[in-house]
């Protein structure tokens, strides 16, 4: 367990440092519970503790339970929590509600975890193709993800707008992940 | 026979307990998703005393794996005292594989450089910090600073260089040069010299900071952009030798030693000692380097 | 040849180890043990435990030992111990007025409820050698503490009460400084960095962890007029055992055992705050430490004093330059850090000194100095 922390923690750390990079996580020891996709999991499972509130928005009541029961880390209002689990992209208010940090200690912006149908390098139908440039990128990086809209992003990047406060996304779908630290600029396309 | 315990005490894998380590990591992608932007970190005391690498080895005893392969460096050297000493320290408590070469770590916590080796994507740098705040100069209370970071202000800073340039010709500054983050932060790189402090800029690999003492955490990602200050008629300048080689190499372009013989004369050598050790011994490793303006 | 001098160093380490080890013991006189430094070296044991932030007396005795009675060092080893350890339970909030008195005395009053306990004390005592402890044996301190153990009446000491507090009688009369309350939040200092201005709590923690010499500067700083709060009075100080309790997860309260404390609360005038303006209130500075380590205790109450009314002109009233300099670990680290190598950080100052230097000299009258690196 230790070790599977340390090594999940890595690619976290790989997929925040490379924003735009889809990164895998290795098959967990245990699953996660439905509907709770595996990498939402893992995240949670790798960073939170007591000491630090989460808020599943709109997952089913079980969901927070389980995050809390193994974790042992309290659940909040979307404003006070230091994590958001989204489970789709409709949840506007929560990300329009989410902390973003003070200038003078902008790291208490939350992270928020969204869960999405896919993420691909590669084209995907009916999805979105995300490019994102700034720190981390070499250039801009163009990945694709479906179970996204314009709503979100353009919500997003409204709360992003003033850095450095606003809030680290990270992306997941099966055992995939994509962080978008509130440093990118993001813009995307229909496909 | 009776055995006295009560003294005795089994670690965790890498020391820090796992709550510690959470918290750090926690920390660490703050940091990553804010360039430059020091986060304050618990810091809790470690067997080794303060000011000696404990927010180095915070970082790396919350990311280090069993198989990671990593390398300890202080002022350039593999065999400098205390990297021997922080060497063995991590691997007593993880148990993982050390190198000397550049190359071949994934890991790398160092103290005062970068090493001239172009480091990779599979790389990541730990720095030790021992001031993080590159305002403390100008500004000695952490109120103040944190509000000038909070407001971009680094007027000061700036008007500290332009005295210093008025007053010498130049900036002065030697080791530990003030750089801005992204268009954003000003940050001290830790007291690098001059030499290494444009690889800082767009690296491949990723750049940890870690102030034990002063219990902030920060990074730079890959392919970020650091800019040292600089006026448009007073450039930024990294070390120069004027041309000369090092003594055991015959090879320049590298940062190098001043030491001095029995006899008071002076020679010159290659500070990175695995930089040195491949020249010594085969065809010279990759580098980026950087030219001074006219 | 890099492989050779990582390995002087690594022998370097093992020598001098070794050499440290040898010098503790090469006039091979029989060891102390833990138990004598615990008992007759006690004062120095409650200092570390301390600034060692651990309420462990055999193991601050064992860091003694270990280090030759480096104080630095001893408490050091106790921090970087306790940083290891689980912490399963917060305790209850001590109760000061439950203690088991040894030592009691208040420079406010003549007289207070309970009367002054001089105690365990060489406040008084003339500070002359005792040519008698160089010849000390078993056998006279025997004879000693026989001598004490018939002037002890055990039913006497049952009857030893609870005693009230000085503080207790100013605050009856509505002489101190009301203050708000409201911030009752308990900061932990090892979890998270202090951010100023910072609470209360996370102040005295940092205060009740410093370094005894540190703290005892910057007490005696204000009272020479540089810092305001002045020169406060001795309300109370006692010396005695206090029950430490803790909440089961149950949630019934447990009793683990009993500390020895050192309290004190210094009384000092209120001026100068904005509740007081035009009301010539008194204020409570408040001193607590592990075992009895009256110096700390009196120069945290006057600290805690002084630094409620912040002037950074002041460093006895500057929170920031108080809590940060008198930590004991971090500026005995950073001092010594001095001597790990530095020659990269001088050799990038000597190439930018060496320019400068003969740029200026070129502007006096062609002055010139021998080229850098030539």
């Amino acid at each position: 367990m230790l070790h599977d922390a340390q090594a999940d923690f890595r690619v976290l750390l790989d997929s925040m440092a490379r924003p735009g990079q889809l990164r895998q996580f290795s098959a967990p020891a245990v699953p996660s519970p439905a509907p709770l996709n595996i990498a939402s999991s893992i995240v949670a499972m790798t960073l939170l503790d007591s000491e630090v509130e989460h808020h599943a928005t709109a997952f089913p009541d079980g969901i927070s339970r389980y995050i809390t029961a193994n974790t042992g880390s309290p659940t909040a209002t979307p404003a006070d929590a230091a994590f958001l689990f989204l489970s789709d992209a409709t949840h506007l208010e929560a990300l329009a509600a989410a902390r973003t940090g003070e200038l003078a200690y902008p790291e208490l912006g939350a992270t928020v975890v969204l869960q999405l149908e896919a993420l691909s390098a590669t084209p995907l139908p009916n999805s979105l193709a995300l490019t994102t440039t700034g720190p981390g990128v070499d250039g801009a990086l163009t990945f694709h993800a479906s179970g996204i809209d314009s709503a979100f992003l353009t919500l997003l990047a409204n709360r992003n707008a003033e850095f450095p406060l606003g809030l680290d996304l990270i992306l997941t779908a099966g055992n995939t992940l994509v962080s978008i630290p509130r440093s990118q600029k993001l813009s995307w396309e229909v496909q | 026979m009776i055995e006295n315990t009560k003294f005795q005490s089994a670690y965790n894998f890498a020391f820090l307990d796992e709550r510690t380590k959470r918290e750090i990591r926690r920390k660490i992608l703050k940091a990553v998703a804010v360039p430059g932007y020091q986060v304050p970190y618990s810091s809790p005391e470690m067997p080794i005393a303060r000011g000696w690498g404990t927010g180095g080895l915070h970082i790396t005893l919350a990311i280090i794996g069993r198989e990671d392969t990593l390398k300890v460096i202080d002022q350039g050297s593999d065999a400098s005292v205390n990297a021997c000493s922080l060497r063995q320290f991590i691997e007593r408590m993880t148990g993982c594989a050390t190198t000397f070469d550049s190359a071949a770590a994934s890991l790398i916590q160092t103290r005062h450089r970068i090493p001239e080796e172009i480091l990779t994507e599979q790389q990541i740098l730990v720095f030790q910090v021992p001031q993080p705040e590159i305002l403390r100069s100008v500004e000695r209370h952490e109120n103040k600073t944190r509000l000038m970071h909070a407001e971009a202000d680094y007027s000061k800073l700036w008007v500290s260089l332009y005295e210093a340039y008025v007053r010498y010709g130049s900036l002065m500054r030697g080791a530990g040069y003030p750089v801005r983050v992204n268009g954003r932060f000003m940050m001290s790189p830790s007291p690098i010299p001059r030499w290494d402090v444009p690889n800082l800029s767009g690296a491949r690999c990723l750049y940890l900071f870690g102030a034990g003492r002063e219990k902030r955490i920060y990074a730079v990602p890959p392919h970020t952009t650091v800019e040292p200050l600089e006026f448009e008629d007073v450039r930024f300048r990294v070390e120069d030798w004027h041309g000369t080689l090092c003594a055991y190499s015959d090879q320049g372009q590298a940062f190098l030693d001043e030491i001095y013989e029995e006899d008071s004369t002076r020679k010159f050598v290659v500070n990175d000692s695995n930089f040195l050790d491949k020249l010594r011994g085969g065809p010279r490793p990759p580098q980026r380097l950087f030219q001074n303006p006219q | 040849m890099g492989y050779v001098a990582v390995k002087g160093g690594q022998e370097a380490i093992a020598n001098a180890a070794e050499l440290v080890e040898y010098y503790r013991l090469r006039a091979a006189t029989p060891p102390i043990e833990i138990e004598q430094i615990r008992t007759q070296m006690r004062l120095l044991v409650d200092k570390v435990m301390g600034e060692g932030s651990l309420y462990a007396p055999d193991h601050a005795a064992l860091a003694i030992k270990q280090n030759e009675g480096d104080v630095f060092e001893a408490a050091f080893v106790l921090r970087a111990y306790r940083a290891t350890l689980n912490r399963e339970f917060a305790s209850e909030i001590l109760n000061t007025r439950e203690m088991f008195i040894r030592r009691r005395i208040s420079a406010a009053f003549r007289d207070i409820p309970g009367g002054q306990i001089l105690g365990p004390t060489r406040d008084y005592s003339h500070r002359l050698f005792d040519p008698a402890l160089a010849t000390e044996t078993l056998h006279s301190v025997e004879a000693f503490l026989n001598a004490i153990d018939c002037k002890i009446d055990l039913a006497k000491i049952a009857q030893i009460p609870a005693y009230g507090k000085v503080i207790d009688l100013l605050q009856a009369e509505g002489l101190l400084l009301p203050r708000d309350n409201s911030d009752r939040r308990v900061a932990d200092v090892t979890r998270e960095a202090l951010k100023f201005p910072c609470p209360r709590s996370a102040s005295l923690q940092m205060m009740a962890r410093a370094e005894t010499g540190g703290l005892m500067c910057l007490g005696y700083s204000t009272m020479r007029g540089f810092a305001a709060g002045g020169h406060g009075t001795v309300g109370e100080l006692r010396v005695g055992d206090v029950p430490v309790r803790v909440k089961d997860p149950r949630g019934r309260v447990r009793y683990l055992g009993k500390v020895t404390l050192t309290e004190c609360e210094m009384v000092n005038s209120a001026k100068g705050s904005k509740r007081a303006a035009n009301v010539p209130y008194l204020s409570v500075g408040y001193g607590l430490c592990f075992g009895q380590n009256e110096t700390k205790a009196i120069c945290m109450g006057m600290l805690d004093n002084s630094l409620r009314e912040p002037n950074e002109a002041n460093p006895a009233n500057s929170q920031e330059f108080t809590l940060y300099h008198t930590e004991g670990v971090e500026s005995y680290g950073f001092t010594n850090h001095l001597k790990l190598p530095h020659y990269v950080t001088f050799q990038s100052g000597l190439d930018n000194l060496r320019e400068s230097m003969q740029r200026t000299l070129a502007s006096y009258a062609g002055l010139t100095v021998e080229p850098a690196a030539k």
